[in-house]
């Protein structure tokens, strides 16, 4: 669980006052779970153990409290608000209740901000709360980018759509771009691509909305990820069932847990392991060759898709951890999109692996690319002082 | 006269080509096929060559058209696994032709083979590496159709075209990028129904889906269905709905919304072949429906404008080939009527041409013969966990074998002196090395060899703690092919049990009482699975063992078990499944249990699903 504290006059002048974070929430392991306090220039750490994310919110509200710093609105992330949230919302009887709906929507995260949620209500009932939602920036997207394909019934049956995730990071960097360029964003065109360690996922937006995105009904579609498959053949699943014997909900971990960067090189998730493995010609090497092939290969093909599907754009975009620590990653998936006028400047990609944005495309280049670390706290916040209509002193 | 087979289940279809006149016929694909054939083209002997499409050639067929040998027709056997369904047909069909006509040439066209040398980032799956050694990869389709595209591009340009992206527009549409003639990507994956969807069928889906699907209580086979059958323009719309439905009915607003899907799709991945080749110089599109076709590619040209391609209004024709685009478009597009007997009609002939005009495959009228015997009762000794040397007991030994006709005389006396030689410790581990020897001692292409035997475990009564031996009947079936030489071993007993009979309750007068219940249980696994550990384990699941002998305090005992306590065959199946699902020296398995209730002279059967894939396609049991 992480937190930011705001002091928040208008968009334009939003100061961090204090941040955290909570480590290793409710894991049993041999390490213990601590809590960490940024404020007025001191670090703060405590080590007790901490079993659920209700009580990391309540330790937030203790220190904020402790510090006396005034909170005036709280805004919380909802992960997945399905079809029933289009934009954020304040706290209410009505939309608590819509809330509980969305819980099977994404049964890890979900519950767990609901119970923060809870904590904060319970221990401070005077302020205003509102929810922003990761799935609402996707909700532009139109049926015939949402639609899967399956027979009506059992669509309409159990609800099967393309919802797509990591909408707060979009919606920061395709600001963030917009505003860096100087250029207003109703007027470009983007590719974004947010390359976690966890999850990674590419979307198509035009003019500041989203229409197309990699992820689907759940984070594990698309891109090949750190332990996530992505896109395989949907008969695949069948096939290793019926024919190999495995067990659903094993064949569901292995998806999600054994497959992806991990899968195929076999050694590692972390790209930058098999990056050094296979620059390093070491005897077999082939395999961590293959994953980053592969990585490049499924990337490449999704931005691809969106260039065409947008018909052509301004601006492609790389963030997260690996999309603005890589420059080798960057570098490939560049290597393959001359076509659509992308000319990435070789010495600006590879200095630009540090945590503030940088354009890394040639001066010729008719696409500008950016790497842009995200910030989705700070769309919180901005969420925020929209639904307010004005300052949040 | 060439006849050309493509098997379409539960059709199987065909065409004649004489003289550059094309006839389609199809029939029902069942035992009177050939009856249906002959029916309809005469005289067979007549036929200059007969040429078969197979769908999915898997690891095992890599070469686009081959001309038939006897090794090539074991190999195609190899490839039913890949595509059960379809493949299944097309290996009977040329199996029963070539047999009947071997002086004929035969033409084997694979329609994954163009696919073989798709580079690695493109051929694999992000899932554990091990299962890519176990062929789950990815082969691509459509093969023929894509490399004539490529070649039809290849003679009307100039200079040829470096990047070209092919696109079949149908029931089944899918694309390929080729690169100096050689595909770097493809929609179809493992199976056709990855990709674009097809008319039937749901193309690209989130696996998650599956998952909840199976979770809600579907079987394999009904999400198999579901996403095979019922999806695509089809299952979208709720009734059936062609390709060619999609292109012609411009009225019904509903259609007109399915294919705006589709062509964005279409277009999506085509922005995906692009970014692969990092480029295109061309884009051909092949279709049985072209000219229904041509608003549908005037659109899709229209959103690749932005890269400098050049649409003209209607499109030109020259040498049956449409020109969508003009003379300055930095991309040119192409239209083909898709016409499969037409190409596979010319490559016959040009195979038939390099092989040197028509060879005549063996003299004798058959060159290959099926031969077995049934149940010989013969001494053996099999693995028990009790007794290391193995239990002796009598099996009845079946045996089926495919072989050159000319062994047909001697092969009996070859596989009695097999069998002296191999009497011990009858199990999985041993099989897996005998079955290799009747391989090479019959010069067999395939043999199967099925053992049953009565094995007897020793059992204690469960009160007055006597010893009683219990009779089971248990099974080995071993299968084994020259093509790759790697055994497969099924083995299956058969163990009753007592479970509650399912219409009482113990609310009910009379109470609960019980059932015998047999059940079934067939395992494929690596190492030898004692009998014993089976027994125990279905033991241990029952409400009550079945002993040979009881005391009366042990049949009280038992009475009073069944009278209180509640096991139906449901629940028991369920948990025989889920401790077969952990044990991984168990690759396949399969339960049922067949109930024998006091009130029915029938037997009911509950079981966990049979898998699509059958463990043997057998090819002695017709005729």
């Amino acid at each position: 669980l992480t937190y930011k504290v705001f002091d928040a006059e208008d968009v334009e002048s939003i100061k961090v006052v204090a941040s955290g974070k909570a480590h290793r929430v409710g894991v049993k392991g041999s390490e213990p779970s601590f809590i960490e306090h940024h404020y007025r220039g001191e670090a703060e750490k405590k080590t007790l153990p901490i079993n659920s994310h209700r009580e990391a919110a309540g330790l937030v509200l203790d220190f904020v409290k402790e510090q006396k710093i005034p909170i005036e609105y709280i805004g919380h992330r909802f992960v997945h608000g399905g079809s029933f949230f289009s934009g954020s919302v304040f706290l209410n009887a009505d939309t608590l209740g819509t809330l509980k709906m969305c819980l099977p929507l994404a049964p890890i995260h979900n519950p767990m901000s609901l119970n923060a949620i809870d904590e904060c209500r319970k221990r401070m009932p005077d302020i205003p709360q509102y929810v922003t939602f990761d799935s609402a920036f996707h909700s532009s997207i139109p049926p015939r980018a949402y639609t899967y394909a399956i027979s009506r019934r059992i669509v309409e049956k159990f609800g099967f759509r393309k919802y797509g995730f990591h909408g707060l990071s979009y919606m920061y960097v395709t600001g963030a771009a917009a505003r860096f360029l100087e250029v207003p964003l109703e007027t470009l065109n983007m590719v974004a691509c947010h390359l976690g360690t966890g999850g990674s996922s590419v979307a198509a937006v035009k003019q500041g909305k989203s229409i197309d995105t990699s992820m689907g009904f759940s984070p594990l579609p698309g891109l090949i990820m750190s332990t996530r498959s992505g896109d395989v053949d949907p008969m695949l699943t069948v096939f290793l069932m019926s024919v190999y014997g495995y067990r659903s909900e094993d064949l569901e971990t292995i998806l999600n847990k054994q497959s992806g960067l991990l899968g195929i090189s076999g050694f590692s998730s972390d790209i930058r392991d098999i990056i050094n493995r296979f620059s390093k010609e070491e005897d077999d090497t082939s395999q961590a060759e293959l994953a980053f092939k592969m990585y490049v290969h499924r990337l490449r093909k999704y931005i691809g898709s969106y260039i065409v599907a947008l018909g052509g754009i301004d601006v492609l975009i790389f963030t997260d951890d690996i999309g603005v620590h890589n420059p080798l990653v960057r570098e490939k998936v560049c290597d393959h999109l001359e076509w659509a006028g992308v000319k990435l400047n070789k010495d600006l990609n590879n200095r630009a692996i540090t945590d503030t944005i940088h354009l890394i495309s040639d001066d010729a280049s008719k696409v500008k690319v950016l790497s842009i670390p995200t910030e989705e706290e700070l769309v919180i916040v901005r969420e925020g002082l929209k639904l307010q209509g004005g300052s949040m002193e | 006269m060439i006849v050309l087979f493509d098997p379409h289940p539960p059709f199987l279809r065909w065409c004649k080509v004489a003289n550059d006149t094309i006839s389609h016929s199809k029939c029902e694909f069942g035992p009177r096929w050939f009856d249906s054939v002959k029916d309809d083209i005469g005289n067979l002997n007549e036929v200059e060559a007969y040429g078969y499409l197979l769908y999915h050639g898997g690891e095992v067929i890599t070469s686009p058209v081959s001309v038939m040998s006897l090794e090539t027709l074991i190999k195609l056997e190899e490839t039913v696994r890949f595509s059960p369904e379809n493949n299944a047909i097309t290996y009977k069909v040329a199996f029963d032709l070539m047999n009947k006509f071997p002086t004929i040439p035969h033409v084997l066209f694979c329609d994954t083979a163009f696919f073989a040398g798709l580079p690695n980032e493109a051929s694999t799956y992000a899932i554990p590496y091990k299962l890519r050694r176990d062929g789950i990869r990815r082969y691509g389709g459509y093969g023929l159709g894509h490399e004539y595209a490529y070649c039809c591009v290849r003679d009307r340009l100039e200079q040829p075209p470096g990047n070209i992206i092919s696109i079949y527009l149908g029931n089944h549409s899918n694309m390929t990028a080729v690169k100096d003639g050689k595909p770097l990507e493809t929609t179809i994956g493992f199976t056709s129904v990855e990709g674009i969807p097809s008319s039937h069928s749901s193309g690209d889906i989130d696996p998650t889906i599956i998952f909840q699907l199976h979770f809600s209580g579907m079987s394999f086979d009904e999400i198999n269905d579901i996403l095979s059958y019922r999806s695509g323009f089809s299952g979208y719309l709720d009734k059936p709905c062609t390709y060619r439905d999609l292109m012609v009915d411009q009225k019904d607003a509903e259609k007109s919304q399915v294919k705006e899907m589709f062509q964005y799709t279409v277009i999506k991945h085509i922005g995906s072949m692009i970014a692969t080749l990092n480029g295109v110089d061309a884009i051909v599109f092949q279709s049985p429906f072209l000219h229904e076709s041509i608003d549908f590619i005037n659109g899709i040209c229209q959103n690749l404008e932005f890269l400098g391609l050049k649409s003209k209004v209607t499109p030109s024709e020259n040498n049956h080939i449409l020109e969508f685009t003009k003379e300055n478009s930095s991309i040119k597009v192409f239209g083909l009527e898709y016409d499969m007997c037409a190409i596979l009609a010319q490559r016959t002939k040009e195979a038939l041409h390099q092989a040197g005009g028509i060879r005549k495959m063996v003299e004798e009228k058959r060159f290959l013969v099926d031969v077995g015997m049934k149940k010989l009762p013969f001494p053996m000794r099999v693995v028990s966990k009790t007794e290391p040397e193995g239990q002796y007991t009598i099996a009845y030994i079946s045996v089926n074998a495919r072989i050159m006709q000319q062994f047909e005389a001697s092969w009996i006396d070859k596989f009695i002196m097999v069998l002296h030689a191999h009497r011990e410790r009858i199990g999985t581990k041993t099989l897996r090395d005998n079955i290799l020897d009747y391989l090479k001692e019959l010069k067999a292409s395939n043999v199967r060899i099925d053992f049953e035997y009565p094995f007897f475990i020793e059992k204690v009564t469960p009160v007055s703690k006597e010893k009683c031996l219990v009779q089971y009947n248990c099974y080995y079936s071993a299968k084994v092919s020259s093509i790759d030489e790697t055994p497969k071993i099924i083995q299956k007993i058969e163990i009753p049990v007592v479970t509650t009979y399912p219409a009482s309750a113990p609310d009910k007068p009379g109470g609960l009482f019980g059932q015998l219940s047999i059940v079934h249980i067939e395992i494929e696994s690596k190492k030898d699975i004692f009998p014993e550990d089976l027994v125990e384990m279905v033991d241990k699941r029952a409400l009550v063992p079945v002993y040979s002998f009881l005391t009366e305090e042990d049949q009280h005992y038992i009475i009073d078990k069944v009278h209180s306590e509640k096991k139906t065959s449901v629940v028991m199946t369920d948990e025989i499944k889920e401790d077969l699902a952990r044990n991984r020296d168990i690759g396949w398995y399969s339960v049922q249990c067949a109930n024998y209730g006091m009130l029915h002279s029938y037997s009911t059967v509950i079981g966990t699903e049979k898998s699509m894939w059958v463990p043997f396609t057998s090819y002695g049991e017709e005729g």
